[in-house]
């Protein structure tokens, strides 16, 4: 009777053991995808893109970091899209000067899957 | 009580032991399992964070180009290898090494920033790697 009780109670232990697993944690990395939204930001800023908010140029080098890095970039509600992020978005907002106002915009940055 | 119910009864007892101490051996490993995944990720977490804060010293100071007194973070023309050598020691990591190439290391932890590099300002990506 007390061999049938062990196995029994191996048994529930065995079930609750794979319910906690111990399992490796992912490296948190979100401050180093903040960094990279800034970086972009930053591009931007230094290639004169954002002087007068000229979306040729916002979009032709959104294109390029896309190509170089794989990531989506995406203006709020301004037509300054690379791809459409869906995952790992990080977000940063900014204040502009869109035909002499300033505007709040947010820039998402993310992978494309 | 015969002789034969004792017998049952010890080998019962017997048996029983078996599991018990599957069961205290599991919830032992388990332990180790745990501490030791839980030690790697603390200490992967920390180079990680070392190398995005080398990094980003660097892109934000370090290989900034400057001009009257003001530095233009993500702004390089150059890597300069005496900066590197005190950032990296500095920065607790046993190697930092920086490159506008993609690297071809393997077993190291990479991450790389965008910057605009030289007086063209053409985007290009930096690459850290460490330890």
């Amino acid at each position: 009777m007390k061999t049938v009780e062990a196995i029994v109670a191996l048994l529930v232990f065995l079930l609750i053991l794979q319910l906690f697993n111990p399992t490796v944690r992912p490296v948190d990395s979100s401050l180093y995808q903040i960094q990279l939204a800034n970086d972009i930001w930053r591009v931007f800023q230094l290639r004169g893109d954002l002087q007068g908010f000229n979306k040729l140029k916002l979009n032709a080098d959104a294109n390029e970091v896309t190509k170089l890095t794989s990531l989506c970039i995406e203006f709020d509600e301004e037509d300054v899209t690379s791809c459409i992020p869906k995952s790992n978005i990080s977000q940063i907002s900014r204040m502009v000067i869109i035909d002499d106002q300033p505007k709040k915009i947010t820039v998402k940055v993310g992978t494309e899957k | 009580m015969d002789n034969h119910n004792k017998a049952y009864i010890s080998l019962d007892t017997m048996l029983a032991v078996i599991p018990v101490l599957l069961i205290v051996a599991y919830t032992l490993n388990s332990m180790i399992v745990a501490k030791t995944n839980y030690e790697n990720s603390v200490e992967k977490q920390n180079s990680f964070d070392k190398l995005v804060s080398a990094a980003d010293y660097l892109v934000e100071y370090g290989f900034a180009v400057k001009y009257d007194e003001t530095y233009y973070p993500n702004w390089i023309m150059e890597i300069d290898n005496e900066v590197l050598k005190k950032t990296a020691s500095n920065s607790g990591l046993s190697g930092l090494m920086v490159s506008l190439d993609e690297p071809s290391m393997q077993n190291t932890t990479c991450i790389y920033r965008l910057v605009v590099y030289g007086a063209d300002k053409q985007i290009r990506k930096i690459y850290f790697c460490g330890e």
